[in-house]
């Protein structure tokens, strides 16, 4: 499943550092972050975070189809020798 | 068969030592007669077993069974019949030291060995004994195995480390070291896994597919970082030297082990022999059966003080449950021989109090149980669950691939470490839990009212489950920082990089309350199972920070269906210092509300009444209904039943600057206290709600 990202927004100045929230989604579900630094960043930094971020969970949702997959074909193969 | 009893004290080999002037034969019976002390010399390996081997107890020169420096003795219990004493105000004495003077604790030399070979159903009863068993403790414990090792190159202005054509792929675990310091902040015997890997570059990271760790310096020496073994691996490469070392021996019954797999997943551990033993590799008695994470471990099981059962079943190998107040001194070995893979017999060391555990636990379905004030400073390796059942151990040695670590315990005091298991510390009740828990598929697992002050480090899930928890050290490299079972966390230490700090999920799964108060959080925080359908902050779970980011009075909500921010820029003049900044997300409507926030006046007088809060949207469109914004007021409408009644504001948002008034008047029947709850039950992308900060 292919993460998307869906929506960049709440640039917010916080008492702890600046805050833009993202959410990606991943099928139909989807992940809800709050990106955060010091102070505020440019927009390439900003584009730079949210496309990692993205990536990140890209790989965490290929490993988990892939563990799905392998779960399912050992269950399968120890069906078929049982 | 016959019995054959002590005549004298003296060695078990010499015949004048018993009545008839004959040792003991095989499927014989023995009584060490009170005032005896006979020395176990003899080899009986050979036998089947004896039967009933008796130490009598006695008002004042029990009889004494002993092992000492410059003989080996070798003792055999076939099964059905056991290792007992018997009555007296001496209990009867088993001993193994260097000279067989009881009360000395002075170790075995390692060139003699003890074994007590217990058969099936044989056993260790307690009742009337007194236990001390004092042998050789290796210097090196444990040995750590490697797959590849690469030189690299550390930057600290790119975060990476570099190698030519490494060929690491993303995801792959390794372990970092260096001949001189560390690329800063990287640890030693620390999982990191590798991100942004190119030909010649990688980066590290605290989870897999994590965030790139910000290395603030390159570090000195040379810089290694080492991958973990394939499976079927034989020989395996290890660190550590031990060709010379006492204790580490290929010699056959002397030369038990246990690996145990440090990859952050269910326990996984082996229990072979050593085949031989090189300056840096070990050949075991059959390959790893499965891909094992960096730094993952040999432990030497043997010890030259062995008791070793043939458990096929379950039950105390050494068994105090008569005998509750019994306390002795473990510095042996204790090991089922008769299970492998998954498969475990037996209890090492059953009830008493106050036992002093300093040597091996291996094999067994509980390592230590039922008892209450244990000391463990040993090692507790392969079995099903360590130190399990009981109250008030003090464990501060280390318990490695066990299905549970540290389990079933009231009022523990752990300041080990525990790794390599399911899970680390499990069903731990009252207790204290200072020591390091790494490597575990899951931290702390179903614990309540425990105090963590030691790290969590490389977790699944840091906190599965459990209730009325705290954490005030360290959290780092988890996939999820808990489950959606974890009730009522409270965390103040420092919550490091992780996958996904909140996980929230519906009512039909638990309703996890996370409190961070002034804890160090990681800058982006990730959160998954929300936005889910019909699940919403009625069910009252949540994480929730105080202090925010560690700054003074901020806070920030995580609830199911939107966040609730205090902020202190968008205010309303004349009211409040701070507003309630409500961002709903997708799944927020009228079944999975926000609950945004919830005042109690008390003592509302019995007449008219009329409160209002002041709200005002951002980004919105089409506006709210009063159905979807409002305020209620519960009150007692009927002071003979307490009966209660809500009431709702009408008023709607028309704009998105103006501040609006969202009032509702009710009548009280009494005078009693009223409820006061405002809720958001709308979303709309890039959407949001203040609520000013006070009720009028």
């Amino acid at each position: 499943m292919s993460v998307a990202t869906q929506l960049v927004w709440g640039h917010t100045e916080r008492p702890w550092g600046y805050e833009v929230r993202v959410d990606y989604l991943d099928g139909e579900t989807v992940h809800n972050h709050v990106l955060t630094w010091p102070a505020e960043p440019t927009p390439a930094e900003i584009d730079a975070l949210v496309e990692s971020t993205r990536m990140q969970l890209q790989e965490r949702s290929d490993a988990e189809a892939l563990a799905e997959v392998e779960a399912a074909a050992l269950a399968e193969f120890e069906q078929a020798i049982s | 068969m016959a019995t054959i009893t002590s005549n004298a004290s003296g060695s078990w080999s010499v015949g004048a030592t018993w009545v008839g002037g004959v040792k003991p034969a095989d499927n014989d019976a023995v009584v060490i007669a009170a005032g005896h002390s006979v020395l176990m010399d003899d080899d009986t390996s050979a036998f089947t077993g004896l039967q009933t081997v008796t130490i009598q107890g006695h008002a004042t020169t029990p009889a004494m069974l002993y092992f000492k420096d410059g003989t080996s003795g070798y003792l055999k219990i076939r099964t059905g019949y056991n290792l007992i004493g018997t009555s007296g105000t001496l209990p009867g004495r088993l001993l193994a030291n260097s000279d067989g003077v009881w009360g000395n604790t002075g170790s075995l030399a390692f060139a003699n060995k003890a074994v007590i070979y217990l058969g099936a159903t044989s056993r260790i009863v307690g009742t009337y004994l007194s236990i001390e068993l004092c042998c050789y403790q290796p210097t090196t414990k444990y040995l750590r195995m490697y797959g590849a090792r690469h030189t690299v190159t550390a930057s600290a202005a790119n975060d990476t480390l570099t190698k030519t054509a490494h060929g690491l792929a993303n995801a792959t675990a390794v372990m970092v070291m260096s001949s001189g310091t560390l690329p800063a902040p990287l640890e030693a015997d620390t999982t990191y896994y590798v991100v942004s890997t190119a030909t010649d570059t990688f980066k590290l990271a605290h989870y897999s597919s994590g965030t790139a760790i910000d290395l603030t310096s390159a570090g000195t020496g040379t810089v290694e970082v080492y991958t973990g073994v394939a499976t079927s691996t034989n020989p395996v490469n290890v660190f550590e030297d031990v060709t010379a070392e006492t204790g580490w021996t290929t010699t056959a019954g002397h030369n038990a082990a246990a690996t145990v797999n440090l990859a952050t997943s269910a326990y996984d551990q082996q229990r072979l022999t050593l085949s031989t033993i090189a300056a840096s590799a070990i050949t075991l008695s059959a390959a790893v059966d499965s891909a094992q994470g960096p730094g993952s471990r040999i432990y030497l099981v043997s010890r030259n003080v062995s008791i070793q059962s043939a458990a096929v079943t379950n039950f105390a190998i050494v068994d105090y449950s008569l005998a509750q107040t019994n306390t002795g001194v473990f510095q042996c070995e204790i090991r089922n021989v008769s299970g492998s893979g998954t498969t475990f017999y037996a209890y090492g060391i059953s009830n008493g109090a106050g036992h002093t555990v300093s040597g091996v636990l291996c094999g067994l379905t509980y390592g230590l149980t039922a008892g209450s004030g244990f000391a463990v400073t040993g090692v507790v390796v392969a079995c099903a669950n360590g130190v399990y059942n009981g109250d008030s151990y003090s464990v501060s040695g280390e318990i490695a691939g066990c299905s549970s670590g540290f389990s079933v315990v009231s009022n523990g005091n752990f300041s080990g470490t525990v790794l390599g298991c399911s899970s680390g510390i499990n069903v731990l009740v009252g207790g204290v839990a200072s020591g390091v828990i790494r490597n575990n598929q899951y931290g702390a697992n179903n614990c309540s009212g425990t105090l963590i002050s030691g790290d969590i480090l490389r977790s699944d899930y840091a906190f599965f489950s459990g209730a009325d928890n705290e954490l005030s050290g360290s959290v780092e490299g988890f996939n999820f920082l808990y489950n959606q079972s974890t009730v009522n966390l409270l965390v103040t230490g420092r919550v490091g990089s992780g996958n996904v700090m909140v996980l929230a999920v519906g009512l039909s799964s638990g309703a996890p309350r996370i409190v961070f108060r002034g804890a160090e959080l990681p800058a982006s925080i990730g959160t998954t199972g929300r936005a889910a359908a019909n699940i919403g902050s009625q069910s009252r779970q949540g994480a929730f920070s105080e202090d925010h980011g560690r700054v003074l009075g901020a806070s920030y909500a995580y609830l199911p269906s939107g966040d609730v921010i205090k902020n202190t820029s968008t205010v309303r003049s004349g009211g409040a210092s701070s507003s309630l900044e409500v961002v709903p997300l997708s799944n927020c409507s009228v079944t999975a509300p926000i609950l945004v926030c919830e005042w109690t006046e008390v003592a509302v007088p019995a007449s008219s009444q009329t409160r209002t809060v002041y709200v005002r949207g951002e980004g919105w469109a089409t506006w709210p209904t009063a159905s979807e914004l409002y305020i209620e007021a519960e009150y007692v409408s009927n002071a003979t039943t307490f009966a209660r009644t809500t009431v709702a504001s009408t008023q709607v948002l028309t704009d998105n600057t103006t501040w609006t008034a969202l009032s509702v008047s009710f009548t009280p029947a009494a005078a009693a206290h009223v409820r006061y709850r405002v809720w958001l039950k709308k979303y709309a992308a890039a959407c949001k709600v203040y609520i000013d900060n006070q009720l009028n």
